[in-house]
């Protein structure tokens, strides 16, 4: 074998070649190492996040279906949505899931809709201390339309010009109004 | 007699005593501070029932009261 230079420099720039290689890799295992690690923190935070937030709403879903009226509960249980009977001027307001804006929807004189166009105001109110699961949303929204209307109008919003559609919203019928009228004619309480 | 909160856990669950008048005596301190302090609507109803009424004294309260918040708009 054709020897370059002197024997002991070869070596010794391989084993320094061979170092620096070693340390490189090294840090870049070290480094991504530690990058799954953070990434796996982070997804299992976010996965907690989750869980926490899945068993809040069951929890506030629960409660919320053992205030419902018999006939709200029906509605409830077909639609994922309910009318209630405002306390002053006895007009209906349909309440449909509390995680979505302006859910909260005033129905016309016979109750009947079919488009965006005959839904005759939308509101958005929710509770001020920060609870958001959507149960209690709309326990809070039912609970004050039922017993202070005027208040909870006063504090509500309404879309300013256009309102965003309302994902997978199920138009009413007259059954379920009918069932309210025939359960409940003089609205809560 | 119980206390439901909403807040931001999906509800906190409070329960008294009615034959024990420390109990009472709690449950109307936090009564008062819900509703005369902090503003809450209180509704309550019987054990078992889903009419309720609106209630602004801890002498009108039933079984099963549910507490809540001032609203604002969303």
């Amino acid at each position: 074998m054709a020897e370059t230079g002197e024997p002991g420099t070869a070596v010794d720039t391989a084993f320094a070649l061979c170092r620096d290689l070693y340390t490189r890799m090294e840090r870049e295992m070290r480094e991504s190492l530690y990058g799954m690690t953070e990434r796996a923190n982070r997804v299992g935070t976010t996965a907690d996040q989750v869980c926490y937030r899945a068993t809040v709403n069951q929890k506030s879903l629960e409660l919320l279906r053992s205030w419902l009226s018999p006939a709200q509960l029906t509605q409830y249980d077909r639609e994922g949505q309910f009318i209630v009977v405002g306390s002053h001027s006895k007009k209906r307001y349909l309440i449909t899931s509390g995680a979505q804006p302006y859910n909260v929807i005033e129905l016309g004189k016979n109750g009947w809709f079919k488009s965006q166009a005959a839904i005759k105001q939308r509101y958005c109110f929710v509770p001020s201390n920060g609870a958001r699961a959507a149960g209690d949303v709309m326990l809070a929204q039912k609970i004050a339309l039922e017993t202070d209307e005027q208040a909870a109008l006063k504090v509500a919003n309404t879309p300013m010009g256009y309102a965003p559609p309302l994902a997978g919203l199920t138009w009413t019928n007259n059954d379920a109004l009918l069932e309210i009228e025939h359960v409940d004619p003089s609205g809560h309480p | 007699m119980k206390f439901f909160i909403l807040d931001q856990t999906g509800h906190s669950t409070l329960t008294f005593d009615d034959a024990n008048v420390v109990d009472l005596e709690q449950a109307l301190t936090e009564f008062n501070d819900l509703v005369k302090e902090r503003k809450f609507t209180a509704a309550t109803r019987r054990k078992g029932e889903t009419e309720y009424t609106k209630v602004k004294t801890a002498q009108e309260l039933q079984d099963e009261t549910l507490f809540v918040p001032a609203l604002q708009g969303g």
